[in-house]
């Protein structure tokens, strides 16, 4: 792929993809691995898109099978020398009781739902066709979700 | 207070500058490939349509070794072919070939005739088309993959992986393909093109209906290879995963390949790591769409409670 290419869909998308699969991870480092390889992926599939809209829908699809992918995948496992692990940073803790906590407390697949709902403002038909689930799988897991996470329904959220 | 609460915490989120660099690096870097594992051999650009040369060259042990390394468990399944061209000095000579209907495999050797070693940073590219059938049958370029080098001879072997046929397009193939010139340069310098039979295997292919995420399916090819989808207009569906329930029970979860258009259709493969009988496959998973497989018909589709 042309460099000036990679650099305008870099520019362009991956912070949306970073983002996704930073609430489904709560890792950076696992974040950094999703997102690159979901867009490696899209250089290897070179799939034809009609708009910008298109290409970050399956952009955020390829993100979120990949998330789930991570735990099962080799890549996920690293191994560094041990004089080297001294050096490394230690993970952020997330922000007590703060919004991140929170939601790395609902199980995996309630966090993608919520990012797309909350962050992306797609619909529950929209995240459905993203994800590839019926709608009715992305009502309940919202549902489920926003009751753990306490969602005043008075604030005047549309309740699914 | 959640939406706003939740969108002001991820609007800090962002990823590092040079990860973005990085990333961009990688995506440039892409389709070159390196020699990365034994056992998948790489077939380098054929010869001008309708010239062959004959060469006494044999594989040797070693490169025969590397080559059922590279076709694992389908080794039974590969088909030896003949055919061999020479440009610039340089011979390509196709071996062996793995034909499945949409999904193909082809395995070559290639080498200098002086004798002097071959390039490790070439990067080749091909095209697959058949000499027979109809027009619109498609054409898929891939890109070939060093499998082995067998420093005695200063062979390369080669594997160009080819998807996206929408039809049958028989046995009788011809492979083009060049090395392609480094970045910043056009001109071409070495291309061939050989032509030769490979048997195809049994395919099953079952005409679905129904649509995912508003994709009309049109039709499921399935082979010992993998799955071949192919789908109605321009959206594509290499980003659901596929599962293949099988009529010993096992839920086979395959890796994407690739694909490729055919007029207003598009084609996706999924392959297996392992050999599996297309009639021992009773049902397919696209994410949590399951389409029940009955014979040569696709029974009434429905979602499955979680993804397989």
């Amino acid at each position: 792929m042309e460099r000036e290419e990679a650099a305008r869909l870099v520019e362009q998308y991956s912070t949306a993809v970073y983002r996704l699969a930073y609430a489904r991870t709560g890792n950076r480092e696992d974040a950094e691995d999703i997102t690159q390889e979901t867009f490696l992926r899209l250089v290897r599939s070179a799939p034809t898109f009609r708009d910008g809209e298109h290409c970050k829908a399956w952009l955020l699809r390829v993100a979120a099978n990949c998330a789930g992918d991570l735990h099962r995948s080799p890549w996920r496992r690293r191994l560094v020398p041990l004089e080297q692990a001294g050096e490394m940073a230690a993970p952020e803790p997330p922000e007590e009781q703060g919004m991140e906590s929170r939601l790395l407390a609902l199980p995996e697949d309630y966090r993608v739902v919520v990012h797309l709902y909350y962050y992306e403002e797609l619909s529950t038909a929209e995240i459905a066709k993203v994800l590839g689930k019926r709608e009715g799988t992305i009502r309940t897991r919202l549902s489920r979700a926003r009751a753990m996470l306490r969602e005043d329904l008075q604030e005047g959220e549309t309740p699914c | 207070m959640l939406k706003q609460d939740y969108q002001a915490w991820m609007d800090q989120v962002e990823p590092g500058q040079d990860f973005q660099a990085r990333l961009t690096e990688a995506m440039a870097a892409q389709p070159v490939r390196r020699p990365r594992r034994i056992g998948r051999t790489m077939l380098a650009a054929a010869a001008v349509c309708g010239v062959l040369m004959v060469s006494a060259f044999a594989l040797s042990p070693t490169l025969r070794q590397m080559l059922e390394s590279a076709l694992g468990g389908y080794t039974e399944y590969a088909r030896p072919v003949e055919g061999a061209d020479v440009s610039n000095g340089m011979e390509l000579r196709v071996v062996s070939a793995l034909n499945s209907g949409s999904i193909f495999k082809v395995y070559a050797e290639l080498r200098n005739l002086d004798g002097e070693p071959v390039c490790d940073t070439l990067r080749v590219s091909g095209i697959l088309t058949p000499l027979e059938g109809g027009e619109d049958t498609g054409s898929i370029t891939s890109s070939a993959e060093w499998v082995g080098y067998e420093k005695e001879s200063e062979t390369a072997l080669l594997e160009f992986t080819v998807w996206g046929f929408s039809t049958p397009i028989g046995d009788q193939l011809e492979l083009s393909a060049i090395v392609l010139p480094p970045l910043g340069e056009l001109e071409i310098t070495d291309q061939w093109k050989i032509a030769f039979t490979a048997e195809e295997l049994p395919v099953r292919r079952i005409p679905l209906n129904g649509e995912i995420s508003g994709t009309p399916l049109l039709q499921a090819e399935l082979s010992a290879l993998g799955v071949t989808i192919q789908t109605d207009g321009w959206n594509t569906i290499d980003a659901f995963p596929l599962t293949v329930f099988c009529k010993d029970g096992r839920r086979l979860s395959l890796t994407h390949g690739g694909g490729g258009s055919v007029g207003d259709t598009r084609l996706t493969c999924w392959e297996y790591d392992e050999p599996v009988e297309p009639e021992k496959v009773t049902g397919l998973a696209l994410g949590q769409w399951y389409i029940p497989l009955e014979g040569e018909k696709a029974g009434q589709s429905y979602w499955l409670e979680e993804q397989p």
